[in-house]
């Protein structure tokens, strides 16, 4: 069964301890303050701030972005050396450093511009923290790290479960029963 | 895995919430850091600050030792010295001024960034020992409010019942910024029905997420507080059996005459006229004041969003008598009050030695308070709370010349405190100034003969108590993990600092385990328990706690009208005051200046100033951007990213628009702590709380233009 | 499938071997044959030049293995060197050069395109050079050694400018030409052609655009190409010609499978008979932008081509409703993408803002292509994709202000955002 990082939207709170967490786990650029000012660092996991609709009725939400590790990984099928594949057991879309040219086919393919690229100009992301899991712990760092509880991780199937028992709750509340059980 | 790795328990120092922190190390080195899945608090949570502490460890323009300043001060130049020679270089200076002018002629300034635990009580020790008060950090954040609420029920509760409440309210603080590791709490409740409101002039972060959301004007909140109130009353949705039997007002007969312009200036505090005042209409105003009554469980947050303002004590007041007459004070679902430290020696801050009456006692909890008022403190209130002279006063003291010399530790004063011009004049008086600081900061160029180098919080080990949210009964010991060149802890520059200063008798180690042993004697802990228990358990969660032992208040209940306040002289219930610059108060300068124009945090990943050179955080937010409504930036011609200037009375500065919904129309918001955009430039330095000594700092009327880019640095 | 089906692959590129491993991995068990006119295992015509100039071992260029593991593992026959001859569709059966006929069930078409020459004289000379196989890729790297002083590339198209970028890095001086007014004549909008232009001739590179080449002499072991624009002849010691491809369907009986430019295939990577499928650089696809059908030869849509192919003829329903031609590419430190015609536009809107470019052009309010440079690419995807699923679900992304980081941001909230 595979595992996957869930991200819950609406507990995103936009405190951007994952993006800390993730730069800090994988020792990633900057790491002097020149280069953090020039902004071309590259980035796993990202926290923007999306702010729509007009004053009055706005909204505002925050996104932690991070590779999705897509099921059917658009930039599986762009990259033309076979740098990157899909590992169906753990669900991570890995990148095989030795096999890239950073020709920038994956960021071109990708729907949520994931693709990062360090000075090496090889392309470079998430990898679903391979050596972290592998040394035994049992999260993610972005995951373990979120203070809002908003990124999860787990078996795509009992995270699917966990979301669907919350909507239904939801569900539930909203049309005016009590649901005191804990979720 | 390769290399040796060990794994130590810690506590994060990055803001005083005092997160736990498990640090990795590999071959003895700082590896990584995260969170402690074993606390209650955090639940392994760890914030965007607290996980770039390695770069903390790393970052080249830190102090590394001690530095003598030469040439004359704002140069920025300075050479190296040992420590043996800047601790007697201080200390020469200081006993000199004591010698010629008393030893309260050297101040003993602190702030924020050292902690308000341990090593607080370690300055005082070593500030009383010397023979003077410690200064500053209280006026500005957190007192003023305890002030207000210890007239009300004799305590601070900062433990939410989170797990019980079915209504959680942000009123002036912002979790994403401020103890975010206990927002989980907040989402976990939400996820089983309980309402989060959001009281707040910016309309981002937690309070885009809130199932209500009152858009404030800042500074008004009082008059939200008592609109809320006067609704309560009016539907009678008020606990009576709590009001009647614990509070001192029952039946809220003096209440409700207050309310209902029994007060000073005759107005009735109805929704309608709070709407005028706080730009929310009255009907949200009924609706959540209605809500908030009749639901089971409320807890009421507030934070810095309520400070900087003159009615800052009197809004405290105000929202701790909301927490009173809804029953949710120190109840199931609300706000309690816990044993905030363990039992502390009563001795360790040598009271005696700056107020010679200083009763014995037993034994103190939270804050080593000389019990008296100290010469020149226009704000005993203040004082009583945390034992720190008032910021005006001491201010005051350096102007009038009656402070020659003085100590600045974990504060940066010259970018941080209103009116940045007038500090400078002022501070400048002082003939010698030391600092302490890991960094040289815009207070060390302009003011510092010599700068002390500070460990920052993996560089220490101190005991550690103090905590912001969900304040729990439970000491722990942070451990220092590393060195960084010659910097050192703040508690044990105390020690080095007083030996120089020849008070060695009462600093007679440099081993951290007799401190903390001295300090906690009364509570039985032990440094050794602590190093390794990890933590130590006080105390327990209670409800209702004053069923048995009442309120340590006049009249043994609660005070909804304050006795203490009556009897000093100040409003016994919370009259409205507007802030001290408004379209309302005075138009006049509204006119010119008719912009609200308010500051506050920077960002989840800043503190105050801190953190600017740290790069992963500074990658997140490079620079200092104004918030500015889309409408005004319409009219003005202004689109994102456009250099705006800001005037007010005080002053000008530059900076960069993002142009946005989150701030409302006609106000414009900017963040604190950019030395290249500071508001200090524009805020009000001189119009003060009465009872609290807070400035209105945080909020004033400036005029927006568009302006040129400036060459980029 | 019954055991004795028997599938035909004519080909050896990304399709086909995408097309192979749908077949297995949907249960396919009938027999493979896959027959080829090259010797080796499948490669990627992209990256020709990436071993030229050195960054890629010879072994890289083939993404599936430089070894035949992979036939073996999804059971495949193989017939290579062999090149199809013709293909019947009454008689069901495939015939090769060599008189080898083989019958099938069902037959892919996968058999790409080749280098476009135009029939001038000169062009069969020693050292005129293209770029899309192993082989042309081995010639030219041996042609580096020599240490060629002048190097004239003839195309200004995406392998073009690659191939300046590698006679660059070699030393030589470079000239460019091609006969549209300006690079990337398919791909990008005279403006951004004209910043990228400019940047090359700052770099030294001699761009000679607006004239078709004519003839190719060589006189004292130096070759000259002489333009339509009769002014003087550009002297070489190598010319590489990247004016296009053409897709491999000369064997194909147009009475019997429809053909416009290339091989016409519906939304299954059908042809026009029911038991022929074609996919890749031979195939002519839906372009979702134009409406029309369209050769886009790019490695990702061959992949997607004959996946869905495979999937197909294994019995497996599937779709790909089409694609976008996109190219991202870059050279010389700077980076170029770009997706739709943008020469197709009435009106066009360019942003030049921190270190960006951003070009759009519109037809009306439709989109019809994007243009992006430097640290602009970093939202290629993130609009295509957008742009792409508008497409194929007819509710098409607000673009009004396609490219900012507003909408960057807003189209990702799309994906996280529950009804």
């Amino acid at each position: 069964m595979s595992k996957a990082i869930y991200f819950d939207i609406d507990r995103c709170i936009g405190c951007f301890a994952c993006q800390s967490a993730c730069k800090q786990e994988n020792d990633l650029a900057p790491h002097t303050l020149e280069e953090a000012l020039s902004q071309t660092a590259p980035i796993w996991r990202r926290v923007m701030e999306v702010e729509q609709g007009d004053y009055g009725q706005e909204t505002v939400s925050y996104i932690s972005l991070s590779c999705m590790h897509c099921a059917d990984a658009p930039c599986v099928i762009a990259c033309p050396t076979g740098a990157l594949s899909r590992d169906k057991e753990s669900g991570r879309v890995l990148m095989n450093e030795s096999k890239c040219i950073g020709c920038k086919m994956c960021l071109q393919a990708c729907p949520f511009g994931i693709p990062q690229y360090g000075k090496d100009d090889l392309m470079q992301k998430c990898n679903l923290c391979l050596d972290r899991l592998q040394d035994g712990e049992a999260e993610p760092a972005c995951v373990a790290s979120c203070p809002a509880k908003a990124l999860r991780y787990g078996d795509t199937a009992e995270l699917s479960k966990k979301e669907q028992t919350k909507v239904a709750a939801r569900l539930v509340l909203a049309t005016g029963n009590k649901y005191s059980a804990g979720i | 895995m390769n290399g040796n790795v060990t794994e130590v328990l810690t506590v994060c120092g990055a803001c005083t919430n005092s997160c736990s922190l498990k640090v990795k190390l590999k071959d003895g080195k700082v590896d990584k850091v995260e969170g402690y899945a074993k606390d209650p608090r955090t639940k392994g949570a760890i914030c965007s600050k607290g996980l770039s502490a390695k770069q903390m460890l790393q970052d080249p323009r830190r102090l590394k030792y001690p530095v003598k300043r030469v040439g004359e001060r704002g140069e920025n130049k300075w050479e190296r010295i040992s420590w043996e020679e800047a601790l007697k270089t201080i200390a020469e200076a200081f006993n000199k001024v004591k010698a010629e002018h008393g030893p309260r002629a050297v101040g003993f300034y602190n702030g924020q960034a050292s902690g308000w635990g341990f090593p607080y009580q370690m300055y005082e020790r070593m500030a009383h020992a010397f023979g003077a008060d410690v200064s500053w950090g209280t006026s500005e954040c957190f007192v003023p409010r305890v002030i207000g609420q210890a007239m009300t029920y004799a305590g601070v509760p900062m433990f939410p019942d989170y797990e019980k409440a079915n209504m959680i309210v942000y009123w002036g603080r912002q979790p994403a910024f401020s103890s975010s590791t206990q927002s989980h709490f907040a989402l976990d409740a939400r996820d089983r029905g309980c309402k989060i409101v959001a009281i707040d002039p910016l309309h981002f972060h937690m309070a885009a997420k809130a199932d209500r959301y009152l858009r404030i004007e800042p500074g008004t909140d009082l008059a939200l507080a008592l609109a809320v109130l006067y609704v309560i009353v009016e539907k009678d949705l008020w606990d009576h059996e709590f009001v009647d039997n614990y509070t001192n007002d029952p039946g809220l007969s003096k209440l409700r005459d207050h309310l209902w312009g029994g007060n000073s200036d005759q107005i009735v505090y109805t929704p309608e006229w709070a709407a005028e005042v706080t730009g929310i209409p009255a009907k949200e105003i009924r609706s959540f004041a209605e809500e908030l009554a009749t639901t089971k469980g409320v807890c009421i947050i507030t934070g810095h969003g309520l400070e900087g303002r003159i009615n800052v004590t009197q809004t405290a007041r105000a929202i701790a008598i909301l927490r009173l007459v809804t029953g949710n004070f120190d109840a199931p679902g609300g706000d309690l009050v816990t044993t905030m430290s363990p039992k502390l020696n009563a001795e360790f801050t040598l009271n005696h030695m700056v107020n010679p009456d200083e009763p014995s006692r037993e034994f103190v909890e939270f804050f080593n308070v000389p019990q008296y008022n100290p010469p020149e403190c226009h704000y005993p209130l203040l004082y009583a709370m945390q034992g720190c002279m008032p910021t005006p006063d001491a201010m005051d003291l350096v102007e009038n010349g009656t402070v020659k010399a003085g100590i600045i530790q974990a504060c940066n004063p010259l970018l941080m405190f209103p009116n940045a011009a007038k500090v400078k004049e002022i501070l400048s008086k002082l003939e010698f100034v030391a600092v302490v600081d890991p960094y040289i900061t815009e207070t060390c160029i302009q003011l510092a003969d010599i700068v002390l180098p500070a460990a920052m919080f993996l560089e220490k080990t101190e005991p550690e108590y103090f905590q912001y949210d969900r304040f729990s009964p439970y000491i722990r010991l942070r451990k220092q993990v590393a060195t960084f060149e010659e910097a050192l802890p703040d508690w044990l520059i105390c020690v080095k600092l007083a030996n120089a200063l020849g008070l060695g008798e009462y600093f007679p180690s440099e081993d951290i385990a007799y401190y903390t042993d001295l300090m906690l004697k009364p509570s039985g802990i032990t440094y050794e328990q602590l190093s390794k228990e990890f933590w130590v358990w006080f105390g327990e969660i209670e409800y209702r706690k004053y069923q048995k032992s009442g309120f340590a208040l006049p009249g043994g209940k609660a005070n909804i009208f304050s006795e203490v306040f009556a009897q000093i002289g100040y409003d016994p219930l919370p009259r409205f005051v507007e802030g001290a610059e408004n379209r309302r108060s005075t138009p006049d300068v509204a006119k010119e200046y008719p912009f609200i124009c308010f500051t506050g945090r920077p960002g989840p990943m800043y503190v105050h100033d801190q953190g600017r050179t740290l790069p992963w955080i500074r990658e997140m937010r490079p620079e200092a951007l104004a918030m500015v409504n889309t409408l005004d930036a319409e009219k003005q011609g202004i689109q994102d990213g456009d250099m705006i200037e800001l005037t007010s009375l005080r002053g000008k500065m530059k900076i960069k628009a993002h142009v946005t919904n989150i701030v409302s129309e006609g106000s414009v918001y900017v963040p604190g702590g950019w030395p290249d955009a500071n508001y200090n430039e524009l805020s009000i330095d001189d119009k003060f709380c009465p009872i609290s000594s807070q400035a209105n700092y945080t909020s004033c009327l400036a005029q927006m233009t568009k302006t040129e880019k400036e060459a980029l640095s | 499938m019954p055991k004795n089906e028997k599938i035909c692959i004519i080909g050896n590129g990304g399709a086909a071997v995408e097309a192979v491993k749908a077949l297995r991995e949907n249960q396919y068990e009938g027999e493979i044959h896959l027959v080829s006119d090259s010797a080796q295992p499948a490669y990627n015509p992209m990256l020709t030049t990436y071993y030229v100039s050195g960054k890629i071992e010879f072994e890289a260029m083939f993404p599936y293995g430089c070894n035949m593991d992979l036939y073996e593992q999804y059971d495949v026959t193989l017939h290579l060197g062999s090149p199809v001859a013709g293909l019947d569709t009454k008689t069901k059966t495939l015939s090769t050069a060599s008189g080898a006929v083989y019958p099938y069930d069902k037959c892919l078409v996968a058999t790409g395109a080749s280098p476009f020459l135009p029939p001038i004289e000169g062009m069969d000379r020693e050292r005129v050079y293209t770029m899309r196989t192993v082989e042309d890729a081995q010639k030219l790297k041996e042609a580096l050694e020599k240490k060629p002083g002048k190097a004239l590339v003839i195309g200004a198209s995406m392998v073009g400018i690659k191939v300046v970028e590698l006679l660059y890095d070699a030393g030589a001086e470079v000239c460019l030409a091609d006969m549209a007014p300006c690079l990337f004549p398919l791909a990008a909008h005279q403006e951004c052609a004209c910043v990228i232009e400019n940047r090359l001739t700052d770099k030294g590179i001699r761009l000679r655009f607006g004239a078709g080449i004519e003839k190719i002499l060589e006189a004292d072991g130096k070759l000259s190409g002489y333009f339509s624009d009769g002014k003087p002849p550009e002297e070489a010691d190598l010319i590489a010609v990247c004016i296009g491809v053409r897709p491999n369907l000369g064997f194909i009986d147009r009475e019997q499978i429809e053909i416009d430019r290339g091989i016409l295939v519906d939304d299954h990577m059908r042809t026009s008979d029911p038991d022929v499928y074609a996919a890749g650089d031979v195939a002519q696809g839906m372009n979702l932008l134009t409406g029309k059908k369209q050769i886009i030869g790019l490695w990702p849509n061959a992949r997607y081509q004959g996946r869905t192919a495979g999937r197909n003829m294994a019995g497996a329903e599937d779709v790909y409703s089409g694609a976008i031609p996109h190219n991202i590419t870059h050279f010389m430190h700077m980076v170029f993408s770009g997706f739709g015609d943008l020469t197709s536009g009435t009106r066009t809107e360019t942003e030049e803002r921190n270190g960006g470019y951003v070009q759009r052009a519109w037809n009306g309010s439709n989109l019809v292509g994007v243009n992006m440079l430097d640290s602009s690419c970093a939202q290629i995807g993130i609009i295509k994709s957008a742009v792409e699923k508008g497409l194929q679900t007819g509710t098409p992304a607000e673009f009004e202000q396609l490219c900012s980081t507003k909408l960057r941001d807003k189209l990702l909230l799309e994906h996280f955002k529950r009804a």
